[in-house]
């Protein structure tokens, strides 16, 4: 199967439409409001706390806030010399800090930026572990989603082989959406 | 002729060779089993004679192994490479000959293959940066080796049609060639060679399949094309209308020519052309002369190209403030129509492996 067909490519699955994690829109709202817009997506690799993050972005820019990104990465795990000191100085009250993968910020680094950001309007991270700021949400994947996930992108009911194998592909890959699409896609371009 | 870029030199597998894991085993079998036995019984000192005789072993055997490329040039005589051809930029369907020498000429050559390889990188960004390749030999092309004293040979071949050579920001498509060669003592050595493969020439006899959809409507907005296919030749002309209900003032409305990746890897775009449109009109013709100095389409089983013309009315930034608060951003309404650009109004795919001629 070439890559244009194959259901599980990258633009399929940014075509997926965005499931809450057990809870609502308005709930996330109120939530983030009593957090004084200081909070955290908790969860492990894979589970969509960036997808939730850009949500909350297509939410939160312009209305009320100015949103600013920041994202690290296991390949990126601190910023450039100087970039920090620059852009905390920057912050004003209207601002909004959508910040991905905080927790890759050294325990120095990060009680500096925690300090600092309060001049911004907001902080939402997403975070591996807890306790970096209070939880706004845990994000985890169930077979069900995975399931409702797969049939989407099929386009179909999923076939009776294919129930088992999603079961075996999240334990195997504890969870992790990008793995388990990622074997998807292989075992599809040999169809 | 000019000679081609190696990519890796002398690229040595010992540990395939037959000879050498046989050599491996003797030396265990003398230095370590026969005198662990001996030991059992008294009849060895196993501490003086052994250990020392052992370790000095080891220590050569460390160094062999840690200067491996440059012993083996020198001790097992591995001959170094130079290949040749007409051009680095190889059209599908060109006939090419390849012309091979030693620049050290030894006696040591049983055989000599060329591949074909296509590597796929597609980058995917969207959590942690990973890179996924996809390795494939398309053609093998053998050479036949009689006698002993080789050092220079040619071989032609007829390069296949497949994904042609392509990079955009987070997809690669790279070519080698990749010389394999069987040295005395099963020891085989490889070269890899850079190349460029490139789309066939443009045939202006191919006519384009007569059951095509030319138009493309979705939620309002529709593109019809006055050509009779969407299969096109680079260069071609397109023409059509397209028409879009108004809904509010300030929103634009764009066609785009455009090109874009799917596949394993981030999507990467290109806009060819953009053409703008009076919102109030409702409707507009439009004239694009497809560019030849693009990417053509292709399928791969990591990376796709492919073409559109896309209608998209974009939300105006006043529109954006007046949404209510905690709801989504307003989205750019859009269609597609797909197009197929290529020299022969196909994708180009990896045909089944050609039969290639030594």
């Amino acid at each position: 199967m070439w890559a244009e067909d194959n259901p599980f490519n990258q633009t399929s699955l940014e075509r997926l439409p965005y499931t809450l994690p057990g809870t609502t829109w308005s709930a996330i709202r109120q939530r983030l409001e009593a957090l004084d817009y200081r909070a955290a997506i908790v969860g492990p690799y894979g589970s969509g706390k960036s997808r939730l993050l850009s949500e909350l972005d297509c939410r939160l820019a312009d209305n009320p806030f100015t949103v600013k990104r920041l994202r690290l990465s296991n390949e990126r795990r601190a910023f450039p010399s100087g970039f920090l000191h620059g852009f905390l100085k920057s912050l004003t009250p209207s601002d909004l800090i959508l910040f991905d993968e905080a927790n890759q910020l050294n325990r120095f680094s990060w009680l500096y930026f925690n300090w600092y950001s309060q001049r911004a309007g907001g902080l939402i991270i997403t975070s591996h572990r807890a306790g970096l700021l209070p939880t706004l949400t845990t994000c985890a994947v169930s077979l069900a989603l995975l399931t409702d996930l797969v049939t989407d992108l099929l386009g179909h009911e999923l076939p009776p082989d294919l129930k088992p194998m999603l079961a075996h592909l999240l334990r195997q890959h504890r969870g992790n959406l990008h793995l388990i699409f990622g074997e998807l896609y292989e075992q599809y371009i040999l169809k | 002729m000019i000679e081609l870029k190696p990519v890796d030199i002398n690229k040595y597998s010992p540990f395939s060779s037959p000879a050498i894991s046989l050599f491996v085993v003797v030396l265990f079998v003398m230095f370590i089993l026969c005198p662990s036995l001996l030991c059992v019984g008294d009849y060895f000192d196993f501490n003086d004679s052994f250990l020392s005789s052992f370790l000095c072993v080891a220590m050569i055997l460390m160094f062999v192994a840690f200067t491996r490329g440059w012993w083996l040039n020198k001790f097992l005589s591995v001959p170094e490479w130079r290949v040749m051809t007409q051009s680095e930029n190889w059209v599908m369907g060109q006939a090419i000959q390849l012309q091979w020498d030693t620049i050290e000429p030894k006696k040591q050559i049983q055989s000599l293959q060329f591949d074909l390889k296509k590597y796929e990188a597609a980058e995917d960004t969207s959590s942690s940066t990973t890179t996924y390749r996809n390795i494939a030999k398309i053609a093998e092309i053998v050479t036949d080796i009689q006698g002993d004293e080789i050092r220079t040979g040619t071989c032609s071949f007829t390069v296949p049609v497949a994904p042609p050579t392509f990079s955009s920001q987070h997809n690669n498509v790279e070519w080698t060639i990749m010389m394999t060669c069987q040295l005395k003592w099963g020891l085989t050595t490889s070269c890899e060679y850079e190349v460029t493969l490139l789309p066939p020439l443009i045939d202006q006899t191919i006519r384009p399949p007569n059951a095509d959809k030319v138009l493309a409507n979705e939620g309002g907005l529709m593109i019809s094309l006055a050509n009779d296919s969407v299969h096109c030749l680079p260069g071609e002309e397109l023409r059509g209308q397209v028409s879009w209900p108004s809904e509010r003032e300030d929103d634009e409305v764009e066609l785009r020519l455009l090109w874009y990746t799917e596949g394993r890897g981030d999507k990467d775009t290109t806009v060819v052309e953009r053409l703008t449109f009076n919102l109030s009109a409702g409707q507009g013709r439009f004239e694009l002369r497809l560019p030849t100095d693009e990417p053509c389409s292709f399928s791969a089983e990591y990376i796709s190209v492919v073409w559109a013309l896309e209608l998209a009315v974009i939300p105006s930034e006043a529109a954006q403030k007046q949404r209510g608060v905690f709801q989504r951003k307003l989205k750019t309404k859009r269609t597609q129509l797909k197009l197929i650009v290529s020299p022969t109004r196909q994708p180009l795919v990896q045909q089944p492996e050609a039969d290639n001629v030594g």
